[in-house]
């Protein structure tokens, strides 16, 4: 009886491995006892779980048991095998024998097979808490890490599935199997987005396959991409498919995009199935209702919500039976009456003067000094640069009077500096104000320009007239013509405060940029020169700035000298009036985001 | 009548679009005491900032039939740096109507005695709701529009500006924006439930109280 055994050591220690192998698996298969040294058991166990005779193997370990092979190992053996048996229940308990038998360092390997069955037996609770107590997601295999993934979104345990995925996407890429669990998990917790991600990553590893195609098909809907949606969808849920949910929501993608006949198609295909009735039902009725107008509104931002409320039965009952309290009543006259400009433009005026009644209330009473600032503040200016101006380059002035030389530029500058500043911020202070039904926004800009216009306008007279009784008694030009130029100064100023106070929505960063070129164009803008003092190379460039124009011609009446051959004040308002456009379209686009923030 | 012709409202914000009122077509009567219920997040406010005009709704219009108040006690249209008298004048200016009797009325209710020429800013919260609350009753309005905010101010306060808006209110309508039936129910006759983003009406309050309660909050 023991020769099988012994011919089978004399072939193993010539190192015949093969040859072994047949002896072994010829004795076994008669049934025989087989009886080979306990040494060459487990080479044997894995030798012919290679080749895929479990059955054999498995009888093999019993026998070497029942001969007084003990320990952790045999008991592993003996587990793995039956778990490749298919008795789950059994290897599950050789296993867990094994387990507490085996030494400190052994266990991660025991406790690996050990969870790996339990997902296979369904115990994914067991299993999640193998993993979590033994193992180090990280160092295992990429296909184990697959089982991790799966027993611990099964167990429900979305946090510690998500987190696995990661840490074994980190280390070995991504795989199918994992990228459709993470994907799962996504779609569970509504990160469309991230689903679609992960379907991609897996798709990368297996471009094959189906479960993460339908994934990334259901993602794009669910984010509301209803093109990509039906793109992939068509190619995987067509009207032959068997995939009956994707049918489904390609129909309504199709009814979405307005693709009816398409939609026909796919929906007779899905009529019959059963499971789905009440969608199918929905489906019918949107199909029936032909070209409803709101459906066809191409390009259009359309979300979808978890639920769907007018799915909902009751929803639709209380919705198609309006009470007569809520019943729509406007009618043509009073959609007129809303929009009429006479009543509309009174309105206007009647709040905007209030608003500046207001701001200029305000103003007086936020410091002792008051109104006073609005003085003081151009004086330390002009006081400063007309010293500079004193002191290291008097000559340059052309024989105008310095005070009146840089008078005459600040404070026209000021009108745009002012209304810019003013306006740039001026939604966002006042929002509560929007509270008060009467009030519009465009109330609120118009307020607080015209009341910077006219305070820089007494400053403004305040100066010229202090300078003509204390300081020079000059030779004064044309009203008219400096109240053009500094009405150009104001609108681009309102131009430039709007825009930049709309464009902010993008990057907040975008006023410190404005705020800076500011300080450029103070300095490059006539306060300290006029065009004609630069030399031609420079002007040239120069001229561009049209605000440099506009204070040039302010000047150019205070004396004749100054007037300018090269100021241009045709371009400058072309400028003006663009920059103002801009400000308003950018108001107009944007101001719903500047308010919801 | 407040009109919410077509009205759609949602925001974008990093994590996408996010739908906060659905398609809507309704009229909102202005002479009745009209509930509005939702759960926290559900569109309320947002609702209430369109009728008052602070938030835009990103389709169709709103159209205002009456004269409506600002949220009742909302203290921030208030400028810091302007008195109460100042504050009051700007507020009867706006609205048209005699300053003298509304300071009269505000300051009845209010009760911040020497307080009233000093600026706003130096107020303390409890006096700013009062004079915010004091200043909406001061004037007639046909209908107040309210966030909650009934309970402003501290205990005392609380029951008397109960008894003071439910006296002054009589024949005036509102639009009382809540997650609370409680309120809803002991002040309203009909209701609106933001359910999903869709504003379903009701008739009657204990039927929308009822769908609110199954759908809403369960």
């Amino acid at each position: 009886m023991a020769a099988p055994a012994d011919e089978f050591s004399k072939l193993y220690g010539a190192g015949d491995e093969e040859g072994a192998l047949d002896i072994a698996t010829r004795t076994l298969s008669s049934g025989a006892l087989f009886a080979p040294p306990f040494e060459s058991v487990s080479w044997l166990c894995e030798a012919l779980r290679r080749r895929r005779r479990f059955r054999l193997a498995l009888a093999l370990i019993s026998q070497a048991q029942e001969r007084g092979y003990h320990g952790w190992r045999a008991l592993y053996l003996r587990g793995t095998l039956e778990a490749l048996n298919r008795r789950l229940h059994d290897a599950m308990e050789t296993l867990d024998r094994s387990l507490s038998q085996s030494p400190e360092d052994k266990r991660p390997e025991v406790a690996t097979v050990l969870a790996r069955v339990n997902v296979i037996a369904g115990n994914y609770e067991n299993a999640q808490r193998l993993f979590a107590k033994y193992s180090k997601i990280r160092d295992l295999a990429p296909r184990t890490a697959d089982v991790a993934v799966k027993a611990a979104f099964c167990a429900g345990n979305m946090d510690l599935a998500l987190n696995w995925a990661r840490q074994s996407t980190n280390v070995h890429g991504a795989t199918a199997e994992r990228a459709r669990f993470l994907a799962m998990v996504h779609m569970d917790r509504g990160e469309w987005q991230e689903a679609r991600k992960a379907a991609e990553e897996g798709l990368k590893a297996d471009a094959g396959n189906i479960g993460l195609s339908r994934l990334k098909a259901l993602a794009f809907f669910r984010e509301g991409r209803i093109v990509q949606a039906i793109n992939h969808l068509e190619g995987i849920a067509g009207a032959e498919s068997d995939w009956t949910e994707g049918k489904i929501v390609l129909c309504k993608c199709l009814v979405s995009a307005g693709r009816r006949q398409e939609a026909l198609v796919v929906f007779r295909s899905i009529e019959r199935e059963s499971g789905f009735e009440e969608e199918v039902a929905l489906l019918r009725a949107q199909l029936r209702q032909g070209d409803d107008p709101s459906e066809s509104d191409a390009g259009d931002v359309r979300t979808y919500r978890e639920k769907n409320p007018f799915q909902d039965r009751e929803v639709q009952h209380l919705l198609a039976n309006v009470p007569d309290d809520f019943a729509p009543s406007w009618t043509r006259e009073s959609i007129a009456n809303s929009g009429n400009i006479p009543r509309a433009i009174g309105k206007l005026f009647h709040s905007v003067r209030t608003i500046m009644l207001r701001e200029t209330m305000a103003r007086f009473g936020r410091h002792e000094i008051g109104y006073l600032w609005a003085i003081i503040e151009p004086l330390i200016h002009v006081t400063v640069v007309s010293c500079i101006f004193y002191f290291i380059r008097m000559r340059d002035t052309l024989g105008m009077n310095v005070v009146l030389f840089v008078a005459t530029g600040i404070i026209p500058l000021f009108f745009y500096m002012k209304t810019y500043s003013g306006l740039v911020n001026v939604l966002k202070q006042n929002r509560p104000l929007l509270n008060h039904p009467g009030v519009q926004p465009m109330d609120i800009f118009f307020a607080r320009s015209i009341l910077e216009f006219f305070t820089q306008l007494f400053v403004f007279i305040v100066f010229v007239v202090a300078i003509y009784l204390f300081i020079e008694e000059y030779k004064f030009g044309n009203v008219w013509s400096i109240l053009t130029n500094l009405f150009g100064l104001w609108i681009t100023g309102i131009g430039m405060g709007l825009l930049i106070g709309s464009l902010v929505v993008f990057a907040e960063s975008i006023k410190n940029v404005m705020d800076g070129s500011n300080r450029i164009i103070y300095v490059a803008s006539g306060v300290f020169f006029t065009l004609d003092m630069m030399p031609p190379a420079v002007a040239e460039y120069l001229e561009w700035n049209p605000l440099l124009h506009f204070v040039d011609g302010v000047r150019g009446n205070f004396n004749p000298l100054m007037g300018g051959t090269r100021v241009d004040i045709g371009y400058a308002y072309v400028c003006a009036v663009a920059i103002l456009f801009c400000g308003l379209v950018a108001d107009r686009a944007l101001r719903h985001r500047v308010l919801d923030r | 009548m407040i009109h919410l012709i077509g009205i759609e409202k949602h925001y974008n914000t990093e994590v996408g679009v996010r739908q906060v009122i659905l398609e809507t077509n309704l009229s909102i009567p202005t002479h009745k005491r009209v509930g509005v219920l939702g759960r926290n997040g559900a569109g309320k406010s947002t609702l209430l900032n369109m009728i008052a005009g602070v938030d835009r709704p990103n389709r169709g219009m709103i159209i205002r039939e009456a004269r409506l108040s600002w949220p009742l006690g909302f203290a921030g249209g208030f400028h810091g740096d302007l008195t109460a008298r100042e504050n009051i004048s700007f507020v009867a200016q706006l609205y048209n109507v005699d300053y003298e009797e509304t300071f009269a009325r505000t300051e009845e209710f209010a009760e911040i005695g020497a307080y009233v020429d000093m600026p706003v800013r130096t107020y303390s919260q409890g006096m700013k709701s009062r004079l915010a609350f004091g200043l909406s009753l001061a004037i007639n309005f046909d209908c107040y529009l309210i966030d909650e905010t009934i309970g402003a101010g501290d205990r005392f306060f609380r029951q008397k500006s109960r008894k003071v808006f439910l006296e002054q209110s009589k024949g005036a309508g509102m639009l009382l924006v809540s997650h609370n039936e409680t309120t809803v129910r002991e002040y309203c006759e009909i209701a609106l439930v933001i359910y999903e983003g869709v504003l379903v009406p009701f008739g009657d309050v204990d039927d929308a109280i009822d769908f609110y309660m199954r759908k809403c909050a369960p």
